[in-house]
């Protein structure tokens, strides 16, 4: 947090552990060292709040599901299947956030998805996502903060 | 008092070796030709304990504990998963089984109710998500178990089936014992038979681990839309080898595997096909072993 914070000028907000790894203690640790916002809790469609000893924190919904680790490493599809499940997750959610607003995740690791071969499959996810309406491409620390906002005004404590 | 040396049966003392098509016609009523029966697992993965089964490993490998990530891809299925799969078997009038760990009864509250609203069959999947040769007190567990399900359905379970479908030499004598009228860990015909316990026997009825999406997606690590073409193919087999005598099939789903966004579609358009046939039954697991029941001669 330290080195983000003296390179970029600003604290980072957010937090992924490595291989979404974390003790007991991690959340924790986290809200004292100040990350508001986590990405290892990949159990919902939508952020939600956690307890920790130190106050709460936000997790945003990262994915194992459309992750080109757990896809081209563990599960050894073909590069193309990335944009398959690419399509079919966000064709889902973009129906569901008719009624509510989703969020859809995407993680890619430059050694896996930056591949000659598999670049063009990425590309062509955003072709198709781009043709829909109501759609926001944000960071994390958007999310969070429109998050916070709406929970301010459905009077959510925080 | 000490308790008498149990009997070990082995598979094949529990039943004879028996060809599909040297059996007596098996006949369904108003003419039907096979049935398909569709089984939800809900489980409760206990946080301080390795998981089940995982999607993601650490980097440089290991178990860790706790296991956050994979933890959380699991409950995905509980918090979300298990919703939207829900209303398939609304919109297409599925009748459910849900397989359920006795832990999750008290841990998903909505879960059951919904099932029990809709009046699917509960059926045993070990009271926690662990092999049952590694339970301390197999049966107590099953006890426990059927204890759950009676308490939030008011009828106590008819069917079991154990954790990844693990049994110990004791299991179907335990379940007759323990007042279990089936069992379905056996996946060795396309129709019911009998397995000999130490008792009375116990019915096995088909369920299936080719078209289960954990075999499918988490072990051979299929294409989500394999999971469709799989059982589309399974069941224009089975249609056709229950010309003249009964078949069942089963189709095996868990919330946080079919239930991701990107993977329920292919159940639906599979259950969609099938509904469609006119000869096909869609029962639950108590439906097929009263017919059988019915219908055959114990051995």
């Amino acid at each position: 947090m330290d080195i983000l914070e003296r390179f970029t000028g600003k604290r980072p907000v957010g937090w992924l552990g490595p291989g979404l790894t974390q003790t007991y203690d991690t959340p924790e640790l986290l809200v004292a060292a100040g990350v508001k916002y986590i990405g290892d809790w990949v159990y919902d469609d939508e952020p939600t709040v956690i307890r920790t000893a130190n106050g709460p924190l936000v997790t945003l919904p990262y994915t194992v599901e459309l992750n080109d680790i757990p896809m081209m490493i563990v599960q050894h599809h073909e590069s193309d299947y990335l944009l398959r499940r690419a399509i079919d997750q966000f064709d889902r959610l973009y129906a569901e956030g008719k009624e509510r607003a989703k969020i859809m995740a995407l993680a890619i690791h430059p050694y896996i998805s930056g591949q000659p071969h598999r670049i063009k499959y990425l590309e062509a996810i955003y072709d198709y996502v781009n043709r829909f309406e109501g759609v926001l491409h944000w960071n994390g620390a958007e999310i969070l903060d429109w998050f916070e906002a709406a929970r301010g005004r459905l009077g959510v404590a925080a | 008092m000490n308790a008498p040396e149990p009997r070990r049966l082995l598979p094949t003392d529990r039943l004879a070796y028996s060809a599909i098509t040297q059996r007596a016609p098996l006949k369904l009523p108003g003419g039907a030709r096979m049935v398909v029966w569709v089984i939800v697992n809900v489980e409760e993965w206990d946080a301080t304990q390795p998981m089940p089964r995982t999607v993601l490993t650490p980097p440089a490998g290991g178990s860790p504990s706790p296991d956050v990530p994979n933890w959380a891809w699991h409950e995905y299925g509980n918090r979300v998963g298990f919703w939207r799969m829900l209303d398939v078997f609304d919109e297409l009038q599925i009748p459910g089984v849900l397989a359920i760990n006795g832990s999750a009864i008290a841990a998903y509250p909505p879960i059951v109710d919904a099932a029990v609203q809709r009046r699917w069959e509960f059926i045993g999947h070990g009271f926690t998500q662990r092999n049952m040769q590694k339970v301390k007190d197999e049966r107590a567990d099953i006890r426990k178990t059927a204890a759950a399900i009676a308490a939030a359905t008011g009828a106590r379970p008819r069917g079991w089936l154990g954790p990844g479908l693990t049994e110990t030499w004791e299991t179907p004598d335990l379940l007759v014992e323990e007042g279990y009228d089936y069992v379905c860990d056996w996946v060795l015909d396309d129709q019911p038979v009998w397995l000999k316990t130490r008792t009375r026997p116990i019915v096995n009825v088909p369920y299936t681990q080719e078209c289960n999406d954990v075999a499918m997606m988490l072990i051979q690590h299929h294409k989500a839309s394999e999971y469709r073409d799989r059982a589309l193919d399974q069941f224009e087999q089975i249609y056709a080898d229950a010309r003249d005598s009964a078949r069942v099939m089963a189709l095996v789903l868990h919330p946080y595997i079919m239930g991701a966004p990107h993977r329920l579609k292919y159940f639906r358009a599979a259950i969609e096909t099938i509904r469609r046939k006119p000869d096909v039954l869609l029962w639950t697991g108590a439906q097929i072993l009263d017919w059988f029941v019915q219908v055959s001669r114990v051995g």
